[in-house]
């Protein structure tokens, strides 16, 4: 990866200098090269402690290194012109960018965008055996089956000692995930007002991420004596190393022309996505032998990645201005249609796994070769502003958006389930088991409205707006909805000293009819369990001020305060309440011409209130016969930010020093009980599990003290503290070995997973740079 | 009377012809070289913009006097008054100033109408000619420019999961993302001025492999994906509105698997919560992925 880069950065480099020969050749005058621009190099020490991975998560480049934060080479001549823009020059998210044209007749340009984006590392038994393969060395599933199998019971003492022993010796893989984008672009102009512009831009990405795979097995009533439940669900999988090596590929070509009153543009994007890892196959560290004691019986599994497709998107749009009563009007229309065609897997990637016939499901016959996938988008935007008199300004809005998927619904008469491990037959034999089609999912949305904003003289406008907001889903959406939204807001502009702004909403949302009584080609009756809150009726209220001032001419403060309220009266389970509140305030102050100071709080708060139906805490009898109850649970989400800054020139035009410091502090309040018990319906006494707070703190601290060596030569140097601190029981829980023997009140949720342990935990960083910036 | 009238007549006479004169001197410019001699330093500054070249952009009037109008006055003068400063006028009027050359309908389409528009923000209210900053914005960081107004997203920025919008290791802390990137100030074709024609189709601009129909959806997510994620950032991990379970179970009330009021040792809700088994979230084309678990 690092040779492509630099290859890219000499390519780029190459193509600076090509462009900068541009102006000279075309411009047939004479006329004077003017070069101007900035340079910014120099040296970078960093001293990181606790997860480096996640330092450089939140800063790109924390290393010793040589560092080109800025290149920024302009010239001119004539009418020629070519600019050169490097940041980050060598860093693993640099960007380089040339452009070269003459003014008012052409230009073209070039880039190389990167993208780093780094993830803490992860453990893994395995190691890679091909692009999309994962593989467990014989010896360590054999090993570990001794004391993993049954994968429905406890795992023996000496089968966890082993495993515990394994993931000691296991590989480090590094997670993180790169994004190269190369660009081209052309924009002739051959008349006035007439813009013709083509281009291509490629994106490749490339890297590791964690991904997750679980299954789990079932146990008769009371088995393996894990506390008597009715039904033992024993989860089960591991954390693997995803690949991706996505190649994105986008051609387009446009055109607008402005003539008088008149706007017209139209443009096409072909676009072309290709996974090169289209699935991931991975071997089970804790099986050798599946179905039937087989080898290959179930002890390998795949996770089917992204599929490539392409996308044809058109576009148009017009303004025509000038009409009477002082309007204009605005309309777009866009298309765009996205074809997958990627062949389906067979069933199972276990060559001897058998279905209930006894033939092998990986030689099954599948019921399509694909998808047959086309999902075609079409946007129409529509815009009549009006200004019939000078106070008062109107807008009619008309908006919608059609999400019409002509993908294949297909019969399915069962499926590879539990890990790979078993046949899930849906062949119609009996009730339970009928065949189910693939959902397809379709919706409209259409919004129109109107809004008007009247002037008081210069100081007060008063804008009051509407909206109709319809969604039309089909049978595999659920609900249609119908939302009319209400809002009012003044704003005071008080002399020039001072602004105050006041907004109240009020929406109202409501289902057309009631949920689907069911799927219309199904037979599972899941939908009951869902109560969508997306789709669900809503009330929604909120209010926002903005208020700034400045009281002297040195001297600003501002204040601006947002909050939403969500109510979900008709819902009985599922979401009930949302509650959103933001916050923020800042001043800023020039003590003096060589002095300022600034600081700033903002606060966000998210409240959720949910009502549940889930299994309790309480044993009940026979098969599947675990009580269920309703469970409360809020939810407080909170975060803090605070800043402040002070800069002061010491020595004017010679020596200036800033100082910063951001701190940040979030908190997520997770409260659960159960405080509905209904005598024959729930269980009395089923415990609520109130979950510790999640909190997670952000200290960032930059000091920098600059000196001028000249107008044009400057030196700084800077100091960067950087801290995470992250206390997350879900994510400090997380072992490479999560399971052991139960501990939880039912006994068998633990189960085992092998985890990367890829989770972000804390740092602090000590970052020292000496720069060097010369501009000209 | 009469001599009132005579001489209130003369005095209006001579009031019109000195103000004819005024107008005559209004009108008078006097070149960027002459505004160097006192804004110096402001001037260097100008020098670095595209302002400063629009002679070749076939702009005849640029420089100086293009924006601040004839500078005969004040340069004999020297009082504030005498001199247009747009940085001064208010947000609608900056902006007729500007538009009289930024007319261009691509650029310009969605402004009138468009929410900033209604409310008087003018483009001088974020933009500086005189600035070298990137998109001649008054701030460095293009964040610090809408922090001006919207001081409530500031915490946003620093949360434990965000677009890459803030390094501490960049000149102006600015990342590789921007409000830009997402959100269009000049006006859009969609709600919250997003530059795309729905949220999703904004999203799939950079998450590419989100986009095609799959075999087994995950309904909500091709609809919306602000029904699980914060784009502007989040306590939890890949910017979740909740952690999971609890975010699943704001749809899904599942009588299946046990203990999902949820023991904080319990399987479901250590790492990834639901998704540790049902990773393929967004849907997957696996025949045997109905469960969307791989």
């Amino acid at each position: 990866m690092k040779s492509r880069i630099i290859e890219r950065a000499v390519l780029a480099a190459l193509g600076c200098g090509l462009a900068l020969t541009v102006p000279t050749v075309l411009a047939a005058d004479a006329d004077e090269l003017k070069v101007f621009g900035s340079v910014t190099g120099g040296l970078q020490h960093s001293d990181i402690s606790g997860d480096e991975d996640n330092a450089q998560r939140h800063g790109d480049g924390l290393n010793d290194a040589v560092i080109v934060p800025n290149i920024d080479i302009r010239t001119i001549q004539g009418q020629g012109y070519a600019n050169f823009l490097g940041i980050d020059v060598g860093q693993d998210d640099q960007f380089l960018g040339v452009e070269a044209g003459l003014f008012g007749k052409f230009e073209a340009s070039l880039y190389l965008n990167q993208w780093f984006r780094n993830y803490t590392d992860g453990v893994f038994l395995g190691q890679r055996a091909g692009k999309g393969y994962w593989a467990v060395d014989d010896n360590i599933q054999q090993t570990l089956a001794a004391g993993f199998t049954p994968l429905g019971a406890n795992p023996t003492a000496a089968g966890q000692a082993n495993l515990l022993g394994f993931l000691a010796d296991a590989k480090s893989v590094e997670l993180e995930q790169q994004r190269t984008q190369t660009g081209a672009a052309f924009l002739l102009k051959p008349l006035k007002g007439l813009n013709l512009h083509a281009g291509y831009a490629s994106e490749e990405r490339d890297g590791l991420k964690a991904a997750a795979s679980g299954s789990y097995r079932r146990a008769a009533t009371g088995a393996n004596a894990l506390g008597g439940l009715g039904e033992n669900f024993r989860a089960y999988g591991q954390e693997f190393p995803s690949p991706l090596e996505y190649r994105t590929n986008a051609v387009n070509l446009g055109v607008d022309y402005q003539i008088n009153r008149f706007y017209f543009e139209a443009g096409y994007v072909y676009t072309d996505f290709n996974n090169e890892v289209n699935s991931i196959t991975y071997e089970n560290p804790l099986l050798y032998t599946g179905q039937n004691n087989q080898v290959g019986g179930s002890t390998v599994h795949r996770a089917v990645l992204a599929p490539d497709y392409d996308s044809t998107a058109l576009s148009a749009a017009i303004v025509v201005s000038d009409l009477p009563l002082r309007s204009r009007i605005n309309v777009s229309y866009a298309q765009d249609e996205v074809k997958q065609d990627d062949a389906f897997f067979p069933l199972t990637v276990n060559p001897v796994l058998l279905d209930d016939a006894g033939a092998f499901v990986a030689n099954l016959p599948l019921p399509a070769n694909d998808l047959d996938g086309d999902v075609q988008t079409t946007f129409i935007n529509a815009v009549l502003s009006s200004r019939p008199i000078n106070s008062l300004a109107v807008n009619l809005r008309y908006n919608s958006y059609d999400y019409q998927n002509d993908s294949a619904r297909i019969l399915w008469t069962g499926w590879a389930g539990i890990g790979e491990s078993t046949w899930k037959d849906y062949d119609g034999s009996n009730a339970a088991q009928q065949p189910y089609y693939n959902r397809v999912p379709e919706y409209e949305r259409t919004r129109y409205g109107a809004d008007a904003v009247y002037s008081f003289g210069s100081s007060i406008k008063l804008k009051g707006e509407y909206q109709n907001e319809e969604y039309d889903r089909n049978e595999d959406r659920y609900a249609d909805t119908t939302e009319d939204t209400f809002r009012i807001s003044v704003q005071w502009l008080v002399s020039d000293w001072g602004t105050l702004r006041v907004g109240y909403r009020d929406s109202q949302r409501d289902i057309d009819g009631e949920y689907a009584e069911r799927l219309a080609s199904g037979v599972q009756e899941e939908w009951s369990e869902l109560r969508m809150f997306d789709q669900a009726d809503r009330d929604r209220e909120g209010f926002d001020v903005y208020f700034g001032v400045d009281p002297l001419p040195s001297l600003s403060l501002g204040f601006a305060v947002a909050q939403t309220d969500d109510t979900y009266d008709e819902e009985f389970y599922g979401l009930h309440e949302g509650k959103t509140l933001m916050a923020g305030v800042d001043v800023t102050w020039a003590i003096s011409e060589r002095f300022a100071l600034s600081a700033y709080y903002s606060h966000d708060q998210l409240e959720t209130d949910q009502l549940n139906r889930t299994k309790s805490d309480k044993t009940g009898g026979g098969s599947f016969a675990i009580p269920q109850n309703d469970w409360r649970t809020e939810i407080t989400d909170e975060s803090d930010a605070y800043g402040i800054e002070f800069s002061a020139e010491i020595v004017p035009e010679k020596v200036k020093f800033t100082l910063a410091a951001d701190l940040s502090d979030g908190t997520t309040e997770t409260d659960t009980s159960n405080p509905d018990f209904l005598a024959g319906t729930t269980v009395s006494g089923a415990v609520g599990y109130p979950w510790p707070d999640a909190t997670v703190e952000s200290t960032q601290v930059k000091a920098a003290l600059e000196y001028r060596w000249s107008e044009k030569l400057g030196t700084t140097l800077t100091y960067l503290y950087s801290e995470q601190d992250i206390d997350d029981f879900a994510t400090d829980n997380v072992v490479p070995y999560f399971g052991s023997a139960p501990t939880d009140a039912q006994g068998n949720s633990m189960s085992h997973f092998v985890f990367m342990d890829a989770n972000p935990y804390d740092f602090d960083a000590n970052v020292f740079m000496l720069t060097l910036d010369y501009s000209f | 009377v009469r001599g009132f009238k005579l001489v209130a007549a003369l005095a209006m006479i001579g009031g019109m012809l000195l103000g004819a004169n005024a107008r005559a001197e209004d009108t008078n410019t006097v070149g960027d070289k002459a505004c160097n001699k006192c804004h110096s330093d402001v001037m260097a500054g100008f020098k670095q913009t595209r302002h400063s070249k629009v002679e070749f952009f076939g702009i005849d009037n640029g420089g100086c006097e293009g924006c601040h109008g004839p500078g005969a006055l004040h340069a004999k003068s020297k009082s504030p008054g005498d001199i247009k400063n747009p940085g001064k006028l208010k947000g609608e009027e900056a902006s007729k100033l500007c538009l009289g050359c930024h007319n261009d309908g691509a650029t310009q389409k969605h402004w009138v109408g468009s929410e900033h528009e209604s409310l008087g923000v003018g483009c001088t209210n974020c933009h500086s000619v005189h600035q070298s900053h990137p998109k001649m914005l008054k701030t460095l960081a293009e964040q610090d420019t809408c922090f001006t107004c919207h001081k409530e997203q500031r915490a946003a920025f620093m949360k434990r999961s965000t677009h890459p919008l803030r390094d501490i290791t960049h000149a102006g802390n600015v990342g590789k993302m921007a409000c830009s990137s997402c959100h269009n100030p000049h006006g859009s074709q969609s709600e919250k001025l997003i530059s795309a024609n729905s949220v999703n189709d904004l999203c799939y601009g950079c998450h590419q492999e989100k986009k095609a129909p799959v075999l087994w959806e995950h309904s909500a997510v091709k609809e919306n994906c602000l029904s699980c994620h914060n784009p502007h950032g989040s306590n939890q991990e890949m910017m979740l509105t909740a952690k999971e379970p609890r975010l699943c179970q704001t749809c899904h009330q599942q009588g299946r698997h046990q203990t999902l009021a949820g023991e904080p040792n319990s399987f479901f809700v250590t790492n990834r919560g639901c998704s540790n088994c049902h990773a393929s979230i967004h849907g997957t084309n696996n025949p045997s992925g109905l469960k969307i678990k791989h």
